[in-house]
């Protein structure tokens, strides 16, 4: 099984994935996008274990949207474990949050993430935020390869 | 023959003109040349004699030169002049040479003849330019002063005329520096210019003040050229100057002379009064002292007839003969009397000068006037005072006769006429030899005589015996007056007569005066009281001669201090009573003495005073009453009672103060018996010391005892008795009590006082303890409690001293603050003592020093209290970790709700407007409308949920202040709102002041103010958003003032309360969140915020903070 994948979406809720995934597609940079619905799935696939032990682990996304609040594996831990690994510590991660308020955002960046992104209740200003962010990074940004 | 046609082609070219005659003078060839020159052609002059271009003047030449050339001379570029066939004659220069036969003999002469006519006109020229230079070297030679100086200012030139101004000689100036003649007087600024002005190859024109070899000044007007080298620079300069010394000599005068007249015009206007008139006598100019003196303002007088300060003092004729003077056109003097403005009237010293024109008639009258008003009111006065004397005169009752020098009556008085024995006009004209033959030969007129002639006055007695024989005595005064002689004349016959009656009297008195032994003196009736005569006795009581006295006055003998009361008793004397008096009178040598007098009017007005010396009986009696008075005074002022009994214990004296402090009067006293008003306890004790003191004499024996008041009470008395019956002087027991009733009363109190306090002390709870001043502080006294506290009894205690209840450890922390306690301080501390097993008590204390020096402490146990208090400590330490638990968890908890609220509502509104887009297309209007709906409230709430987490956030922030310059501020939150919003308001803020607070929250109040103006005004035509600021009393007040829907100020308490409204979301969007974090972030600096409006007319918000 071949895992080409651009983005990386992090997610526990269906909702906002598909809206995540919705706003990607109108800025058609969802080519190959991989949406993972928890913290320890997301983290298998990164680094090719359990169900995604077959994935070939070199082929590293060229960016990761993820989601703060999950259950079980936070957004917290995926980003630690994601950003003290040699392997995958270059991956851009954008961190996904409910409120720029959120306390957790001082120390994802504390962590290492190279951004976050408000998801906005207002759909369209939703789709302008994600858009943006997707075009920045999987344009012009060149993954430190 | 080649060669020959060469040589006639050369000839035929050439430019000269070449022609060839014979001997005789026939010319033979003729080139085109010549007859350009000449104008003849060929066959005009073939043949024909030279002489036709030859003027007549100078046929002679030729011949000479056909003389030179036959002997085969060769004449070069001779020049010379000859004449065209018009006439005209032609400058030549001409070459001739011999023509030859073959065989060498002259035949002919050939001729180049070129034209020199334009090289002569300009030679010409040069020679006439030559001349003319001359012509006008010489002229300037004559005329101007010349000098030629190099570029470096050294002569190189000068002309006669140069030399003869300056009187040098032309070899002291060649070479030297143009300097040489330099006066000194021009600036230096001057020079310099003029130096720049040629140097720059400039004309420089101006007048030099120079100075001559001897010194003198001369004036020449200068032009100095500078001469320009190729290249346009100054090689030399050439100065042409001409004598102006005269000019400017007459320039100076002219300046002086109109300098000199100016400072006549001032003086005249700083001392005169001056005014001009026209020949009308219309005022055209007036100086100021005119103006001060007529007391008019100068507009008042301009144009004004001069008749307006007329007094109208002078008559008719006086001014028109003044009028006739000047109008002739001479000039008036004379005194007029002048009105002033304000009616007072001045008198001036005036002088007219007319200003007459070529016709001798005056234009203009010019006046000059003093101020005489002084001088006129004198003489004014004089008169007046003239008649006064003469009044008086008249009316005078002594003789005044006026003899002029020729001795006839002037004046006579009425008095003198009565005395004289003639009528008054018998008098008036006649002379005194006249009236009195004879006269001339008596004493009396050598007298009169000599004060007549020389002029000096006299004043004696005389007797004037009368032509009818009668004598009689008058006083003579006589005084030389203007018109000759003044005499005043008092008859004195009665006078005279009583004098002597008087004389023979007197002789008999003196001889008595002079033997009394008491002192005798007259005085005379004057105020002065000139002392007139004093017997031998008063002078020696006086220590003065006989001679030293009578100059004397009865001032002179009596102190300063007594003349109010001598002059008293003379006005006594002269109503005609005889007075007796002491008094002191000074001697000689400045003692008193002390006399007895008494002193009557005679009847010639003299005062005659007797007198004796009483001194030493006054100073004794001084002393007595001195000696008795210090007795009395030290009895009867002292506090003490002093009362001396007999031997019958009798009072026999009683001091005033017995009286005051016992009520009782003297009367009172003496009925009652001494011993039965003493206290029923203290009689035996009484009876005992008089027994003692008897026994006793002499010795002061101590009493202390009570006796009674006249109200009943008794009065405790300390002292003595003393018993001195048997001095001669007192004869009895002097007794000396003091009221020590209060003293008494005091100790009294004062054991109470103890008792009472004691019993405080004993019984208080509160450890008491003193310890005495010294350095150790050893204890003294302690009461119960204390020794329960600390455990010893209280002989244990008393054997400590201070620091052996104190921890050594806490005295170094916090040592004994004895100094402070000296100066008077009560001192407060805590601290802990020590119990005599060793534990500590936590005690609160206060120390204090007593009036004896010993210290007192006040200890209070609170151990209890301490105890207490750490407990609150911990309570407090542990309060405030639960409230950042509780803080934690409501943060995680906000967290939660605001992601866990906003994530179901972001679906809502996601799927919702999937919905449309997907299937928009497929619903009807009221479909998409219920979309739409589903969406904006989805916004909404999550626009809801994030100004509550926001309000929220507020309460748990800690603010940081700092300085906030508001500008700034606003200008950030005008850029963020205009980035979000869209609006049309002009929002205006200027110069606002600078505010300490917390940035985010400040930031987050203004932005929620200015968007809610933007909101509440977003409908106006014209949105208008004022933010200024203003300080005042150490505040800060911004005000956002916008033109919108303002608000109704009877709901203003509910615009900053939570999801509180005053619009409906339709009119108005919002959640009612804004102002209620401005609320928030306003209380959380202390400050206030407060807002008024009325509806439709605007609202205006205020933030106070402050400053500090």
């Amino acid at each position: 099984m071949k895992y080409e994948t651009d983005i990386l979406l992090i997610e526990d809720s269906a909702h906002d994935a598909e809206l995540t995934i919705r706003a990607l597609k109108k800025s058609n940079l969802v080519n190959t996008l991989v949406h993972l619905k928890n913290g320890a799935e997301a983290l298998d696939y990164i680094f090719a274990e359990g169900e995604f032990s077959d994935r070939e682990i070199s082929n590293v996304p060229k960016v990761i949207l993820l989601d703060l609040k999950m259950p079980k594996l936070g957004g917290i831990e995926v980003l630690k474990r994601l950003k003290s690994d040699e392997r995958t510590k270059k991956i851009p991660v954008i961190v996904l949050t409910s409120s720029k308020e959120d306390p957790d955002i001082q120390i994802c960046y504390g962590l290492g993430a190279n951004s976050y992104v408000v998801k906005p209740v207002e759909f369209d200003d939703f789709v302008k935020a994600v858009s943006n962010l997707g075009l920045y990074w999987m344009i012009l940004n060149q993954p430190p390869v | 023959m080649e060669s020959k046609a060469v040589f006639e082609s050369i000839v035929n070219s050439s430019h000269d003109a070449i022609l060839c005659k014979t001997l005789d003078g026939k010319i033979i060839s003729w080139n085109p040349a010549a007859k350009i020159i000449f104008d003849y052609d060929a066959e005009e002059v073939l043949d024909k004699h030279i002489s036709i271009l030859i003027p007549p003047h100078l046929h002679g030449e030729e011949i000479l030169i056909l003389e030179r050339i036959s002997a085969g001379e060769h004449i070069k570029h001779y020049e010379t002049e000859r004449i065209r066939k018009d006439g005209t004659s032609v400058y030549v220069s001409l070459t001739i040479s011999p023509l030859k036969d073959p065989s060498g003999n002259v035949i002919g002469a050939s001729k180049i003849i070129r034209d020199i006519s334009e090289k002569k006109a300009s030679e010409q020229n040069i020679n006439n330019f030559v001349k003319e230079i001359s012509d006008y070297k010489f002229a300037l030679d004559q005329s101007a002063i010349v000098a030629i100086t190099d570029q470096k200012g050294i002569i190189q030139h000068v002309n006669d005329n140069f030399c003869r101004i300056s009187k040098y000689s032309r070899e002291e100036l060649i070479g030297r520096d143009h300097r040489i003649i330099n006066s000194g007087h021009h600036p230096k600024a001057f020079i310099k210019s003029l130096w720049e002005t040629i140097a720059g190859g400039k004309v420089w024109k101006g007048e030099l003040k120079n100075k001559a070899k001897d010194g003198t000044i001369y004036w020449v007007d200068t032009t100095i050229v500078p001469l320009l080298n190729a290249l346009g620079k100054p090689y030399q300069y050439l100065a042409i100057r001409s004598d102006i010394t005269d000019r400017k000599l007459t320039e100076e005068q002219l300046v002086n002379f109109v300098k000199e007249v100016s400072d006549y015009k001032f003086a005249l206007d700083e001392s005169a009064i001056v005014a001009i008139t026209d020949q009308k006598g219309i005022i055209q100019h007036v100086n100021d002292n005119f103006c001060r003196i007529s007391k008019y303002g100068r507009e008042e007088l301009i144009g004004q007839d001069h008749r307006i300060i007329n007094s109208g003092h002078h008559p008719k004729a006086f001014i028109k003969s003044l009028w006739e003077t000047i109008t002739g056109g001479k000039v008036w003097k004379g005194e007029l009397k002048n009105k002033a403005k304000d009616g007072t009237i001045y008198w001036v010293d005036t002088t007219i000068v007319p200003f007459v024109n070529e016709l001798g008639k005056p234009y203009k009258y010019l006046a000059i006037r003093s101020d005489i008003t002084n001088r006129k009111l004198t003489e004014e006065q004089l008169v007046k005072n003239e008649e006064k004397f003469r009044y008086t005169l008249d009316h005078m009752l002594e003789g005044v006769q006026i003899h002029d020098f020729d001795w006839r009556y002037t004046y006579v008085n009425e008095a003198l006429v009565k005395d004289s024995h003639y009528q008054k006009e018998e008098l008036l004209g006649h002379t005194l030899m006249d009236k009195y033959p004879g006269i001339e030969k008596s004493d009396l007129f050598k007298v009169l005589d000599r004060c007549m002639k020389e002029r000096v006055s006299k004043q004696f007695e005389t007797k004037f015996t009368f032509p009818n024989g009668t004598v009689t005595d008058f006083e003579l005064s006589i005084q030389p007056v203007p018109e000759g002689l003044f005499i005043l004349s008092i008859n004195i016959t009665q006078r005279k007569q009583a004098e002597e009656k008087q004389k023979a009297s007197e002789v008999y008195y003196h001889s008595v005066i002079k033997q009394a032994n008491d002192m005798i003196y007259i005085v005379d009736g004057s105020d002065k009281s000139r002392i007139i005569d004093m017997n031998q006795s008063g002078c020696e009581l006086l220590g003065y001669s006989k001679e030293e006295i009578v100059q004397l006055t009865t001032y002179d003998i009596i102190f300063e201090d007594d003349y109010p009361s001598s002059a008293s008793r003379i006005e006594e004397l002269r109503t005609g009573k005889a007075i007796r008096l002491e008094r002191r009178l000074k001697r000689k040598n400045g003692e008193a003495i002390q006399i007895e007098a008494s002193a009557k009017k005679l009847d010639d007005g003299k005062i005659m005073v007797v007198a004796r010396d009483i001194s030493e009986r006054k100073k004794a009696e001084e002393r007595l009453a001195a000696s008795e008075k210090r007795f009395r005074t030290l009895v009867e002022n002292n506090f003490d009672m002093i009362s001396l009994l007999d031997d019958k214990l009798k009072a026999v004296y009683r001091s005033p103060s017995a009286t005051r402090i016992m009520g009782w009067t003297d009367e009172e006293y003496d009925s009652l018996d001494g011993i039965l008003n003493t206290h029923p306890e203290d009689i035996e004790y009484s009876l005992s010391i008089i027994r003692t003191a008897k026994e006793n004499p002499s010795k002061p024996i101590p009493v202390r005892l009570r006796r009674q008041h006249k109200n009943g009470y008794y009065i405790w008395l300390e002292g003595t008795i003393t018993n001195l019956l048997h001095d001669e002087q007192i004869k009895s027991y002097v007794t000396n009590f003091r009221d020590i009733t209060e003293q008494k009363n005091a100790e009294e109190k004062l054991k109470l006082s103890e008792a009472y306090y004691r019993s405080i002390i004993e019984q208080a709870n509160d450890m008491i303890y003193i310890t005495d001043g010294t350095a150790m502080g050893k204890l003294i006294d302690i009461n119960p409690s204390c020794c329960a506290m600390l455990g010893y009894t209280k002989e244990e205690f008393l054997k400590l001293k201070l620091t052996d209840l104190l921890f050594e450890e806490d005295l170094k922390e916090s040592p004994l603050r004895k100094h402070e306690i000296k100066s008077g301080e009560t001192t407060r501390n805590e601290r802990r003592l020590k119990r005599k097993d060793g534990k500590a008590i936590e005690t609160e204390s206060s120390c204090k020093m007593l009036d004896d020096g010993n210290f007192i402490v006040f200890a209070h146990d609170i151990t209890e209290r301490k105890k207490n208090e750490q407990e609150i400590t911990a309570l407090n330490e542990n309060l405030e970790l639960r409230v950042k638990e509780r803080t934690q968890e409501l943060e995680a908890f906000s967290y939660s709700v605001s992601h866990d609220l906003r994530a179901p509502l972001r679906a809502v509104n996601g799927y919702a407007q999937m919905l449309r887009e997907d299937y928009g297309a497929s619903f009807d209007g009221e479909a998409n409308r219920i979309i739409e709906n589903i969406k904006s409230n989805a916004t909404k709430m999550g626009q809801l949920i994030d100004d509550l987490l926001a309000f929220s956030r507020l309460g748990r922030k800690e603010i940081q202040k700092r300085d906030i310059d508001l500008n700034e501020l606003l200008e950030a939150i005008v850029i963020d709102i205009n980035k979000t919003t869209h609006h049309k308001a002009a929002i205006q803020f200027k110069s606002l002041h600078k505010v300490k607070a917390d940035y985010g929250l400040l930031y987050q109040a203004m932005f929620n103010l200015v968007s809610n103006s933007i909101k509440y005004s977003s409908k106006k035509e014209h949105p208008a958003i004022d933010i200024s600021s203003k300080e005042e009393d150490g505040k800060i007040t911004i005000s956002i003032k916008d033109n919108g829907a303002g608000f109704d100020m009877r709901y203003a308490d509910k615009l900053f309360g939570v999801f509180q409204r005053l619009h409906s979301q339709e009119e108005f969007d919002g959640t009612g969140v804004g102002l209620a974090i401005v609320q928030r972030v306003i209380a959380k600096h202390n400050g206030k915020v407060w807002a008024e409006g009325k509806v439709n007319q605007g609202a205006t918000f205020y933030i106070s903070l402050n400053n500090n």
